[in-house]
């Protein structure tokens, strides 16, 4: 009978003490969704001036490809792990981690990444002469 | 009287021999044991690192580190020795735990000591990276990007442990915080417990410093310009860019790292049969990671195309 309290008791001040290091993390974790959820609505647009040059141009996290008067724009985010694709070789785009490739049109055309780019949409503004990308999610 | 939980430092005559064993013994008996060794390239670190956090500014990270490479010579210095034996720290810490599971030492350790060592490893790898991260060249920031994936890839908890460790993007407070303090301070204090001791022995220190002196003058770690064709990360992180380059699905890399913490963690816990196999199940991926490591520095070339290293 004794022991059984006596665990009972133990078991109790451990299971408070475990509450006393989860709730501060649990608070932590509200307040750090609440803050990206707030950064999320706040988002600017990446602001690009035109015109743009003919071919691939790297504009923050948007890679932008222009082909006469069309364009084809993706996130620069590696879809491996988040790496911003800042370079191309050739036709392709690398990225830099870990060296995945994709196509100018955002295809995945050699591994470790198995998705292709995310395309983003956009919008001109011809009286400011910019175009406004929304941010990759 | 050896306290318990003290890292015992002594060969033990039970212990059947091996070749790894005679090879400590020998080592021992000219040197002092790794574990002072690896004990003594912490303190110097700990100590040299108070001299670089000095001049160095948080909010300009790679700024800092460059007015004091060109323009202060005793920063630079300081820098070198903090670089070196932060090196030396991790090899000797790495070949003290091969001398304990040699020597079959570990099980001596109390459950609650092995556990807070245990914990104490991704830790000090952490201090490792940290310091990595802070230089914020294009290695640095590369490093930070590709750690800021791993932990996304975690369901759930991912987005929170990132924002914990790095913080947000392309600020360096909290690392910065974690590298001066929070890992510093529980490595250390882990370290005190498991050694027995404060302070490190002079001879120790002194083979430490003089070793990291020596390599600072053959080789001073310098800062990556952004138009470096190859980037790459620090020598104890290639072996794991290269395993996350045939990796499609990075998750299995956080995962299989716990279950490796946890079974180091369970080695001593274990029947001795089943502790020698999981010895050498840890000995076997050493080398496959010392060997995949091999490979990242030196047949990567730009773009992560294939290269020699004579080319």
């Amino acid at each position: 009978m004794v022991r059984f309290r006596t665990r009972t008791r133990r078991t109790f001040l451990k299971a408070v003490l475990l509450g006393f290091f989860v709730l501060p993390l649990r608070f932590f974790a509200t307040m750090v969704k609440a803050r990206r959820s707030f950064l999320s609505r706040s988002r600017i647009p990446i602001e690009v001036p035109l015109p743009l040059p003919a071919g691939i141009s790297f504009h923050d996290d948007a890679i932008v490809f222009r082909e006469q008067a069309n364009y084809r724009i993706f996130s620069a985010r590696c879809t491996h792990l988040g790496c911003i694709i800042d370079r191309t070789v050739g036709e392709t785009l690398v990225c830099p981690c870990h060296g995945s490739r994709y196509s100018f049109s955002g295809e995945v055309l050699r591994g470790p990444a198995q998705r292709n780019l995310q395309p983003l949409s956009y919008r001109i503004d011809a009286e400011k002469g910019k175009m406004f990308i929304e941010r990759p999610s | 009287m050896r306290k318990k939980g003290r890292c015992s430092l002594s060969a033990h005559p039970e212990i059947p021999p091996s070749v790894v064993r005679t090879l400590f013994k020998q080592w021992n008996s000219i040197f002092p044991t790794v574990g002072l060794l690896s004990l003594a390239a912490f303190f110097i670190a700990i100590l040299s690192g108070i001299a670089v956090a000095i001049p160095f500014d948080v909010h300009a990270p790679y700024d800092a580190l460059q007015l004091m490479l060109l323009s202060n010579s005793g920063a630079e210095f300081f820098r070198n020795i903090h670089y070196w034996s932060a090196q030396l720290f991790l090899i000797f810490a790495i070949l003290h735990s091969i001398e304990h599971f040699a020597l079959k030492t570990e099980r001596k350790l109390p459950r609650a000591v092995w556990l807070r060592l245990a914990i104490s490893v991704p830790f000090a790898l952490f201090v490792m990276l940290s310091g990595f991260l802070l230089k914020a060249d294009s290695e640095g920031r590369l490093a930070r990007q590709i750690l800021a994936g791993l932990f996304e890839t975690i369901p759930a908890i991912g987005d929170f442990i990132k924002f914990t460790v790095l913080g947000p993007q392309n600020d360096f407070q909290i690392i910065y915080m974690h590298h001066v303090a929070t890992a510093t301070i529980l490595v250390l204090l882990v370290t005190i417990e498991h050694a027995g001791r404060i302070w490190p022995d002079l001879r120790s220190t002194l083979y430490m410093f003089s070793a990291a002196v020596l390599l600072s003058l053959v080789k001073a770690p310098t800062l990556q310009t952004p138009s470096a064709p190859v980037v790459k990360g620090p020598w104890y992180f290639l072996g794991l860019q290269e395993i996350l380059h045939w990796t499609p699905h990075p998750l299995w890399v956080p995962v299989f790292s716990v279950l490796l913490l946890f079974a180091f963690y369970a080695i001593p816990r274990t029947t001795e049969r089943v502790a020698t196999r999981m010895k050498l199940f840890f000995l076997l991926l050493l080398g496959f990671y010392c060997l995949v490591t091999l490979v990242g520095w030196l047949f990567r070339g730009a773009n992560w195309d294939f290269t020699t290293p004579w080319r």
